[in-house]
């Protein structure tokens, strides 16, 4: 029988209540199951899965993968295409826009890639299964950890032949962050290879 | 005491004489132009390379093939002036759509979140398992104390980016002289020499005075401790117009003849781009050299 539903009060109770009577059932299965009890779109049933995911009141468990190329070229894998993207993108925009309206743009990428990116790859490294830390300490620990290590980089590269200069600095940061964000990929799709409650 | 230096080389930059002539007024009306162009935000790099070029056939003697260029650049000046001011226009009316575009983009996306997130998520994880959680939270984006952090960065960067745009130039405005050491680094500097040994050198200039400037630097050789700007001629004069944000190195090679203390100095002079009149900027860099017999 359908019914209507306060999303924010009464949907979570639903879902939590569907997830308790049938364990280890798919997503699909839930969405299906509590789209009908509440009478609401399978959308929205399925957002609202997805942030109780987020919040830890869910746990999403997907079949182990095999190796680490079929976790990067799983929805899993799409964060670190992401990140490696943003990182790439922020190298050809301080390397090739010098003015006019993509200004702005230099401007954020270039504070992101300086100021989270190198941090935020450190921390994913080593913490790669996402719940170990408080989201809120993933950002301060990204930040702080940036500050910290950008600065070494520099220190690094005034050793070096190229000395701290705008190209050097800014191929070194991208490098830097790339090599931690794959090693983070690497232990991240071992972690996804292991079988957990539902695949055991 | 007669000082002798025998200056070995210098740059393929403008170096010229002690006895530098007087830019023709023209050269100096066509830099006030294209300084101010700059200043707007117009690309002078053109202009500024044929003024360099201009500034170097004044200093060969070339005086009026010099004007020649400055007439030519005082012609293109209005032209690219009109041009900076609409493409000001454009930017400004581009910023505008671009800003309402993503505010649209933004609230479109939060008001249908439930049936794009929703319908995507369920698309790519319809067939994983489901089992209840340990309530450890693991979303960046999802966190309401991440967010309220980062709408604070936004707001903080929003204002900064506003600011930026609204008075059009940054804030600091500077110049800067620096000497290099042989390998072209800070560092390095020779202390004692020997009579008639070469001292190579980098004298390096930067322009932070977000619009092109005609920068002068003076080096002179003198065993006195007087501040500068010093009195007399110079030894050398190196002079360039620099874009906003440019950095100019010029190799700097002399030999000391005589033996005893001597400073090499190099004073920073500007042409002022609003009255056109050389101005000392009150920077200078200073070396103390020994000089050994043989």
């Amino acid at each position: 029988m359908r019914r209507v539903v306060d999303v924010d009060k009464d949907l979570h109770g639903l879902i939590r209540a569907a997830v308790s009577r049938g364990r280890c059932t798919t997503v699909n299965q839930l969405v299906e199951v509590v789209s009908r009890e509440a009478g609401l779109p399978r959308s929205w049933v399925a957002y609202e899965v997805y942030l109780m995911w987020k919040r830890g009141e869910l746990n999403i468990e997907h079949e182990p993968f095999e190796n680490a190329v079929m976790f990067l070229a799983s929805v899993d894998g799409v964060w670190y295409w992401v990140t490696l993207a943003i990182t790439l993108a922020s190298l050809a925009v301080v390397m090739l826009v010098k003015g006019g309206l993509l200004m702005p743009i230099r401007y954020l990428l270039g504070a992101v890639s300086v100021l989270f990116m190198p941090g935020y790859s450190i921390v994913e490294a080593l913490y790669p299964r996402g719940d170990e830390l408080a989201p809120l300490e993933r950002l301060a620990l990204s930040i702080g950890l940036s500050l910290a290590v950008v600065p070494l980089v520099g220190l690094i590269l005034n050793y070096t032949p190229w000395g701290i200069r705008l190209i050097p600095v800014v191929v070194s940061n991208t490098a830097l962050t790339i090599a931690l964000l794959t090693v983070a990929a690497l232990r991240k799709a071992r972690y996804a290879s292991t079988p957990r409650d539902c695949f055991t | 005491m007669g000082l002798a230096v025998l200056v070995l080389a210098a740059l393929s930059l403008v170096t010229v004489a002690v006895e530098a002539q007087q830019p023709p007024r023209s050269l100096l009306l066509a830099y006030g132009n294209v300084s101010a162009i700059g200043a707007e935000g117009g690309n002078v790099t053109g202009l500024v390379a044929t003024l360099n070029e201009a500034i170097n056939l004044t200093e060969a003697g070339q005086y009026d093939n010099a004007v020649g260029l400055a007439l030519s650049v005082l012609n293109q000046a209005p032209a690219l002036a009109r041009q900076v001011e609409q493409m000001r226009f454009i930017e400004a009316v581009a910023y505008g759509a671009l800003g309402a575009l993503a505010v649209g983009a933004l609230t479109l996306l939060y008001l249908r979140r439930r049936e794009l997130v929703g319908s995507l998520w369920l698309r790519f994880r319809g067939g994983d398992r489901v089992t209840l959680g340990g309530g450890r939270a693991r979303g960046f984006l999802t966190d309401s104390e991440v967010l309220a952090v980062l709408t604070g960065l936004v707001i903080v960067f929003a204002v900064f980016l506003a600011a930026h745009s609204l008075t059009g130039v940054e804030a600091t405005q500077f110049s800067a002289i620096g000497l290099l050491g042989p390998g072209g680094r800070i560092g390095g500097y020779p202390t004692s020499v020997a009579v008639n040994q070469t001292i190579n050198l980098y004298v390096l200039v930067y322009n932070h005075m977000n619009r092109p400037i005609w920068f002068v630097v003076y080096i002179y050789v003198t065993n006195n401790t007087t501040p500068p700007p010093l009195p007399g001629s110079p030894l050398l004069t190196y002079q360039r117009v620099l874009l906003s944000n440019e950095t100019w190195v010029a190799p700097l090679s002399l030999r000391l003849n005589e033996t005893g203390d001597f400073r090499l100095v190099g004073e920073l002079w500007m042409y002022n781009p609003l009255n056109l009149t050389l101005t000392y900027t009150g920077e200078y860099v200073q070396l103390w050299v020994n000089a050994t017999g043989g």
